[in-house]
């Protein structure tokens, strides 16, 4: 797999506090926001039905649950490597978003982690980044 | 009265209609039956098996109270089920969706109780009638058709958008209701989003080890501070953003030693 | 000099940085590597509720039933809503807390975020000073927060004006929940437009 970039942001799973109170573990059952996991938009046939990344022009791999992506944070350069535990995130609903470091740009959401995964690589109050994802 | 109950089939079999083909033909029903509360009550395995099967009961009974004489016993029958089913759902499975007549989420609220409400008055009221609607058709008929239909479609959240969320568009667009939010005041994320964009940010990123510890403005910049790591020492990173301007290029940062406060990195 | 004023020097360049010699910036600011298995819970960080708070230490009951504890101290950022301070965090937040662990199983955080939440949704209703959100089909209420709420407009900077809102549509929201609710304040709202 050749790198894409795209954009990453965060979200909560595994019936934890607020409104994940009832998210439950994912589509793949073992999501939890204490572990180094991530939502990927083609995850199984009904998850690209939702995320449509085609919408927005961007053609994705089939991963299946378990499969390791390495995302790093083209504003620092640190990287962090994850396993899909879910799907998403909603590709389709924001196409042609862009988010910028630097003169370095890229668009279109591309990977959701879980919070433990997205405070390696970046805080968790700016909820956007630019990155580079990876074969893990 | 008579001839209002004779209309009733009409509106009953066009509800049991859509309900019962979704349910048996549409493409997302899998998806509507997993998220429902049949899937707690009779496990994975069977909840399509059983949702495609209430959609047959709900297509015969549109049947038999559409084709005279009326018959609204069956549709009488699956409007008390419905109702006790979502009582059912509310308590044992509140996250789950409705899955009515689409498989958009839609947790058991108000809305579907008054629904099936509604269905089980007019089943009953047609109980009044002398079953054939053929009889009872008329222009006065259609204001009637009508009413009711605007019940059951505002009733039911898969078509909000073509009416509710307009009229709260216009109604957003004619009083501005967030007009006050509006300030002079510089949100502290648009000067993190020109900071993480900076050079000088990108040059002392991996040494920062936390968020934003603090803020403050001094005269055209606002300093943001992070704690950061130098060669093994706490340190203050230190950054001075123009605000209100989006130039990430005049962002300046200075480490800044937090035992003896020498200052270890400038750019 | 205080703190802010020597911080302020320093960073308009008032005062110069120490001699570093030859050495290299990227390999001064270079951050440890934390091996940790993609999948596996990560200890270095701790998700969960705040159980109790007790001598700069927070007592975290985790979504996993466990208790952890994690030392809070200056160095440590704390967000809620906003960067905040210590005395700010109550019994029943939720938090997310990175840090180091310590070999008595102590977390020294590093970075708190306080009740934040991250929410995909769909604007239901716009009133004066909230929005009524459609979270997968849950209802959750956003306040807005003027002189801290802030819209990202397809990703340019961040600003207060939330005209171009509109009811129907899909937007990303960051904000802080209020415990034993179903609503929180709204610090960022990223929506295409």
């Amino acid at each position: 797999m050749v790198a894409v970039r795209g954009e990453m942001s965060w979200f909560c799973c595994g019936n934890a506090w607020g409104p994940c109170g009832s998210t439950g573990h994912g589509a793949c059952g073992t999501c939890n926001s204490g572990s180094r996991q991530h939502a990927w938009p083609n995850a199984s046939a009904a998850c690209l039905s939702i995320t449509n990344p085609a919408a927005c022009g961007l053609s994705l791999t089939r991963r299946t649950c378990g499969f390791r992506h390495r995302t790093t944070n083209l504003c620092n350069g640190a990287a962090v490597t994850t396993s899909i535990a879910d799907c998403g995130p909603r590709t389709r609903s924001f196409c042609g978003e862009r988010t910028c470091c630097g003169a370095t740009c890229a668009s279109n959401r591309l990977i959701d982690l879980t919070p433990s995964a997205y405070s390696v690589i970046a805080s968790l109050s700016t909820g956007l980044r630019p990155v580079s994802v990876d074969v893990g | 009265m008579r001839w209002l109950a004779d209309l009733q089939p009409l509106v009953i079999a066009a509800w049991l209609g859509w309900s019962g083909g979704f349910k048996v033909l549409g493409r997302t029903a899998p998806l509507a039956a997993a998220s429902s509360a049949l899937r707690t009550l009779l496990g994975q395995r069977w909840a399509l098996p059983a949702f495609r099967a209430v959609g047959f009961a709900e297509l015969a009974a549109a049947i038999a109270v559409l084709v005279p004489p009326a018959w609204p016993v069956p549709a009488i029958g699956l409007s008390t089920a419905f109702l006790v089913y979502l009582g059912y759902a509310r308590v044992a499975a509140p996250e789950s969706s409705c899955g009515c007549t689409s498989a958009r989420p839609s947790p058991i609220g108000w809305r579907h109780f008054t629904n099936a409400g509604f269905l089980l008055a007019i089943s009953v009221f047609t109980l009044l009638g002398n079953g054939s609607w053929p009889g009872a058709w008329s222009v006065q008929a259609v204001p009637v058709i009508l009413a009711e239909a605007a019940v059951i479609i505002s009733l039911n959240g898969q078509f909000d958008r073509y009416w509710l969320m307009p009229l709260r568009r216009l109604k957003v667009r004619l009083t501005h209701p967030l007009a006050a939010a509006t300030t002079d005041v510089i949100p502290l994320h648009a000067t993190v989003q020109t900071l993480e964009r900076s050079p000088a940010f990108m040059t002392v990123g991996q040494a920062l080890r936390s968020d934003v510890i603090e803020s403050w403005d001094e005269g055209e910049w606002r300093l943001v501070r992070y704690t950061a790591r130098f060669q093994d020492r706490p340190a203050s990173a230190v950054f001075a953003v123009p605000r209100g301007k989006d130039e990430p290029d005049r962002v300046k940062v200075a480490v800044v030693d937090d035992a003896d406060s020498s200052v270890l990195f400038a750019a | 000099m205080d703190r802010r004023q020597l911080f302020t020097a320093a960073a308009l360049g008032v005062i110069g940085a120490t001699a570093i010699g030859s050495l290299d910036p990227a390999e001064a600011f270079a951050k440890p590597k934390w091996d940790v298995d993609p999948g596996a819970p990560d200890p270095n960080f701790v998700e969960g509720v705040v159980n109790t708070i007790a001598d700069g230490q927070l007592f975290v009951k985790g979504s996993d039933g466990v208790f952890n504890r994690v030392q809070v101290t200056g160095a440590t950022s704390i967000w809620k809503l906003t960067p905040t301070t210590f005395d700010k965090v109550e019994v029943g937040d939720g938090l997310y807390a990175r840090g180091v662990r310590m070999p008595d199983g102590l977390l020294a955080a590093e970075s708190l975020w306080v009740n934040i939440v991250n929410l995909d949704v769909h604007i239901s209703s716009i009133s004066k000073d909230r929005m009524a959100l459609d979270h997968a089909g849950s209802p959750v209420m956003g306040y807005v927060v003027p002189g801290i709420t802030a819209t990202v407009y397809n990703g340019t900077p961040a600003i207060s004006d939330m005209s171009l809102l509109q009811v129907g549509k899909h937007v990303q929201v960051i904000g802080a929940w209020r415990p034993g609710t179903n609503e929180i304040d709204i610090a960022t709202v990223y929506a295409a437009v």
